[in-house]
């Protein structure tokens, strides 16, 4: 697989429209927007978690005794399902604080940018595609989520709405591909 | 935490379903053999003085059914020299010649071809296929060279049967004294290619080689769109014999199989490694039945194994297939850790009624079929040269 088509996967995976769509919503439910440090601190503590599993990818694989395929397979089947849910639904995060520093572990880094949709991706790619295209491609769509939510102009829901279903969708091709790709692999 | 404990139960549903532990259990070169020994063993003794087999028996009810078909019985002792040809032991060419002696007697000789007539006078390509490879392996084993004319009639009853796009036709039909032209057998286009290619080997510039490249085009290129296969490749075992065979025909320049070919035969790997991945993860268990369906049998799998042991062949031979060795060798093996695992054993027998009708032979829901005892063994043999190659001896 290109190196393109790595973080064309991984930003479906990571929603940066989504993530900043859900945050957003919080904003109208009145909840205050995460600061900019809240938000550093969040895409960091994802990115740090998205190197993680593309780095132990090797190693969570052999401990489950599954191959490399067969977790191709599963990993498309959970982002497919995310990407249906999001592209049907919006994103959304799940209750509790979106400001402070503790956002920035819940909900930010984990589900909102972390969530299992891009961690499978990065197992998977880690074990597939190697950690540092993995990391590479990470880096990409964790960085524009991390700008999507520091940008002052990012209140246009509309749009954001409509970029985040249409990822959503985009990650259920993705999806898709992968479990054809897992199932027709040796 | 909610969020924690939805990822949690998340994570078991995906490993209760997608994620088991694939179990592939070790087997070495020399264990295949063991095993292999068993299964013929298991085949010697179910046969009956007429030459037949027993076709089916239920180990916990100590029953057999009343089942038989030629095919079946034309595969198991094809399977027999088959262990000759493979191992040099020639102590199962008696039993096999028995049984070879029962498909003669029904023979139907007719313009010069022969095939085996069933008790409603049709001649079905299958039969007259198995019996041909099973001859082809009796000389490769033996180097005995009486049943060459035979070997030519059965060979061409095969080309009767063959369309001019390569398409093979199912059964001779006696009420009209030709091939019924509308059917055609998922199974018996690949043994009949197989036997073909086995001609070539064994009777080079014959012209079996035409017939042989005509039929792996039409698998290649046309069988499963023509014969409506709804999840294609068709998983042929017969097909990999075939092409590999093909691969390795003495005297020819350079590579024998087309770009075509090439490209059935690396979908061919595809999925028969998909289906061992899949039953890696299959327990004995009513939750594993429940979520991933019931074990295959060892007629099933060993068909699998067949096929990968013949790709790893053919991949040792074409450099198109090259990148594909190392894990079709790894499912290879695989495959034959669990159907060895899978085997009854001589100890295991004893709490039966019937020991020595239990003892080498693969079982499922108390029933084996005499195919269950062939396609492993064969199977389990032809891993024996892969798993040399690993250092598992």
């Amino acid at each position: 697989m290109s190196f393109g088509l790595v973080v064309v996967v991984l930003f479906a995976a990571v929603n940066p429209f989504g993530v900043a769509m859900a945050v957003l919503r919080e904003q109208w439910r009145g909840k205050a927007r995460p600061g900019l440090v809240t938000c550093a601190l969040g895409a960091a503590i994802a990115f740090g978690l998205l190197v993680l599993a593309a780095a132990g990818a090797e190693k969570l694989l052999g401990f489950l005794e599954v191959e490399p395929e067969t977790f191709r397979v599963a990993a498309g089947v959970v982002m497919a399902a995310i990407g249906l849910r999001v592209a049907v639904f919006g994103a959304t995060l799940p209750p509790g604080e979106s400001a402070g520093r503790p956002a920035a572990i819940f909900p930010l880094a984990i589900p909102l940018i972390g969530g299992p949709s891009a961690l499978m991706a990065a197992v998977s790619f880690g074990a597939d595609e190697g950690v540092g295209r993995t990391v590479g491609a990470g880096a990409i769509a964790v960085g524009i989520a991390f700008a999507l939510l520091v940008t002052p102009g990012m209140r246009r829901g509309g749009v954001l709405d409509g970029l985040a279903r249409l990822t959503g969708a985009l990650l259920v091709a993705a999806g898709a591909g992968l479990i054809v790709d897992g199932v027709r692999a040796i | 935490m909610s969020t924690l404990l939805v990822w949690a139960l998340g994570a078991g549903v995906l490993r209760a379903t997608l994620l088991p532990a694939q179990v592939c259990p070790p087997i070495t070169s020399g264990a295949a053999l063991a095993q292999a020994q068993a299964a013929s063993g298991w085949m010697e003794r179910a046969q009956n003085p007429d030459g037949t087999y027993i076709y089916e028996y239920n180990a916990p009810k100590d029953e057999q059914s009343n089942a038989y078909n030629s095919v079946r019985h034309a595969g198991v002792t094809m399977a027999l020299y088959q262990y000759a040809a493979l191992t040099g032991d020639t102590s199962t060419v008696p039993a096999a010649d028995r049984a070879l002696a029962w498909m003669e007697s029904r023979l139907m000789r007719r313009d010069g071809w022969a095939a085996i007539v069933n008790p409603d006078g049709i001649a079905e390509l299958g039969a007259a296929s198995l019996m041909l490879a099973g001859l082809e392996q009796r000389r490769i084993a033996t180097g005995d060279e009486q049943y060459d004319g035979l070997m030519h009639e059965l060979g061409r009853f095969l080309l009767l049967m063959q369309q001019p796009d390569g398409a093979m036709l199912w059964f001779w039909d006696p009420s009209t004294g030709q091939p019924n032209p509308t059917e055609r057998s998922t199974y018996a286009t690949g043994e009949a290619f197989w036997a073909l290619t086995l001609m070539e080997r064994i009777f080079p510039g014959e012209g079996w080689d035409r017939a042989s490249r005509l039929v792996a085009d039409y698998i290649s290129n046309d069988r499963d769109r023509a014969e409506h296969q709804n999840f294609p490749p068709w998983a042929d075992q017969w097909a990999a014999y075939g092409l590999a065979e093909m691969a390795a025909w003495p005297g020819q320049q350079g590579l024998v199989l087309n770009e075509g070919n090439i490209r059935y035969a690396r979908s061919l790997a595809e999925r028969f490694g998909f289906l061992v991945r899949f039953e890696s993860q299959r327990r004995d268990t009513w939750w594993s039945d429940l979520l991933h369906g019931q074990q295959a049998r060892g007629a099933g799998m060993g068909t699998w194994v067949e096929a990968l042991a013949s790709l790893w062949r053919l991949a040792a031979i074409d450099p198109r297939m090259r990148d594909m060795q190392a894990k079709i060798g790894e499912r290879a093996a695989c495959s034959a850790g669990i159907l060895a695992s899978r085997q009854y054993t001589a100890a295991k027998a004893q709490q039966y009624a019937e020991p020595e009708l239990v003892a080498g032979a693969w079982f499922r829901s108390g029933w084996t079929r005499m195919d269950d005892q062939q396609h492993s063994m064969s199977g389990i043999l032809r891993t024996r040269e892969i798993l040399d190659a690993q250092g598992r001896r």
